[in-house]
């Protein structure tokens, strides 16, 4: 299962872009953010090129556009901020659009979508008795930053072998961790150095930012393919960098995340 | 002694509806069922989750969120003075062709004496139904206050809209039904 993010940035021309990612990563779930381009037609560009994709059910959450290959997808709990898809009965796919930090207001309401998220998550992985979840989305904030990594909100450890403890026990209640694999693109050892450029005035601005992410469980790490998780920075034959190296805006001022969940190793948790 | 306290003017002893919240907007769902031919559903479930809520001068319209961080007061604490339990619901709407489906509303607070009652509401409805105060947190002191607020939640635009969408879902699916069985009759 190859799954695709991006956050489309409202343009309406963005279809080709994403027919070049979809077939040059074999993609089988698309997930987008600020998506208005036209979908029946990104599905007939789709099929024309023998990829057949239909349209998932997220009614109720306007922020998140998914359409995929897969037949077994079925809609959980669908909010302003999050659309959870449930996969095979099994696995769980959060696509999530957090509200912006620039905004006056963001924060709060960013830490009220995820303690809500965090709950929705609990609840559905205890129905399908599976620790089989993927967060995934426009998370607009660091992978360093508390509702990311705090034990009573995301909890996403940087580092897999610190996760693999599972939970953690912090005044007699227990927290259950995700493992963030996108803390391996900090840095300017390799480019590009983030997914999204913010060149604000706040004092603490890093100016490139890691957005967007994709979250999984402990257990699903060994079905994780690490070289798998990249930073798209080319479609359909065009470079997404502007000429300063930052997200050109002309297609989207964020780039895409690709990632591959292996199908073949299935380790429902019991 | 003398001196007598007197509470008839201070204290209301006339009976007032103190229907449980969760049982009006309970008859509400049954209208939805009713008025949209089963195919949506309104559901009043109980929530574990956490919900607190808070007010806080000079920290702008936004007033809620889920007891997290330093800065939120526990709307328990608000709700003390009726006791120490307290009971909570999500409201969501769901349609019989997805199970798993559901499109969370809002939440409700209340404590042993019913009343006051919180809902703690979806951003979207609220911008909507208050554009002057977009305040997430609503208190409802009485039933007709509940009644009507779940009034202007349930013909709010978003929601009507939601409706509207799993009604055509559900059209779209029963079309391909037909259309199954009237080429499987054919091929007979």
């Amino acid at each position: 299962m190859k799954i695709l993010f991006w956050n489309t940035y409202k343009n309406e021309n963005i279809n080709g872009y994403i027919k070049s990612i979809v077939l040059d990563n074999d993609i089988s779930i698309v997930v987008l953010a600020e998506y208005i381009a036209d979908i029946n037609e990104l599905i007939t560009m789709l099929s024309l090129v023998g990829k057949n994709m239909h349209q998932y059910m997220t009614n109720g959450c306007d922020r998140i556009t998914i359409l995929g290959s897969l037949n077994d997808v079925q809609p959980g709990v669908q909010t302003p901020y999050e659309s959870l898809q449930i996969i095979n009965k099994k696995d769980l796919l959060c696509c999530i659009h957090l509200p912006s930090q620039i905004y006056k207001s963001g924060d709060m309401a960013r830490k009220v979508a995820v303690s809500t998220i965090v709950e929705d998550i609990l609840a559905k992985e205890k129905e399908l008795n599976s620790t089989n979840t993927i967060i995934v989305g426009d998370f607009n904030m660091n992978p360093y930053e508390v509702e990311c990594m705090d034990a009573t909100f995301f909890f996403g450890m940087p580092i897999h072998k610190e996760s693999i403890r599972e939970t953690r026990t912090i005044a007699k209640k227990e927290f259950r961790m995700f493992y963030n694999p996108m803390w391996n693109f900090f840095g300017d050892f390799k480019s590009p150095y983030g997914t999204y450029y913010y060149a604000g005035s706040k004092s603490d601005n890093t100016f490139w930012h890691i957005y967007d992410q994709v979250l999984i469980r402990p257990s699903l790490r060994n079905r994780f393919i690490t070289e798998n998780l990249k930073i798209i920075t080319m479609a359909n034959k065009n470079s997404l960098l502007d000429n300063s190296g930052h997200p050109n805006k002309k297609i989207s001022d964020h780039l895409p995340i690709t990632f591959e969940i292996e199908d073949n190793k299935y380790e429902h948790k019991n | 002694m003398n001196t007598k306290i007197d509470l008839s003017q201070k204290l209301d002893f006339n009976d007032i509806d103190l229907t449980a919240p969760d049982k009006i907007i309970e008859e509400f769902s049954q209208q939805i069922s009713e008025q949209t031919r089963g195919i949506v559903t309104g559901n009043i479930m109980p929530y574990n989750g956490n919900i607190f809520s808070y007010t806080k001068p000079g920290f702008g319209a936004l007033t809620a969120a889920l007891e997290m961080g330093s800065e939120t007061v526990d709307i328990q604490t608000t709700l003390g003075a009726q006791g120490n339990e307290s009971k909570k619901f999500e409201f969501y709407l769901s349609t019989p062709s997805y199970t798993q489906y559901k499109y969370r509303i809002c939440y409700i607070k209340y404590g042993v004496s019913n009343y006051p009652v919180t809902v703690v509401l979806d951003q979207s409805v609220v911008s909507e139904i208050t554009p002057e105060d977009a305040n997430y947190v609503f208190v409802c002191n009485t039933r007709a206050e509940l009644e009507s607020l779940f009034l202007k939640i349930i013909y709010s635009k978003r929601v009507i809209k939601v409706m509207q969408e799993l009604i055509r879902i559900n059209q779209v699916q029963k079309n391909v039904a037909q259309e199954i069985e009237t080429s499987q009759d054919e091929d007979e």
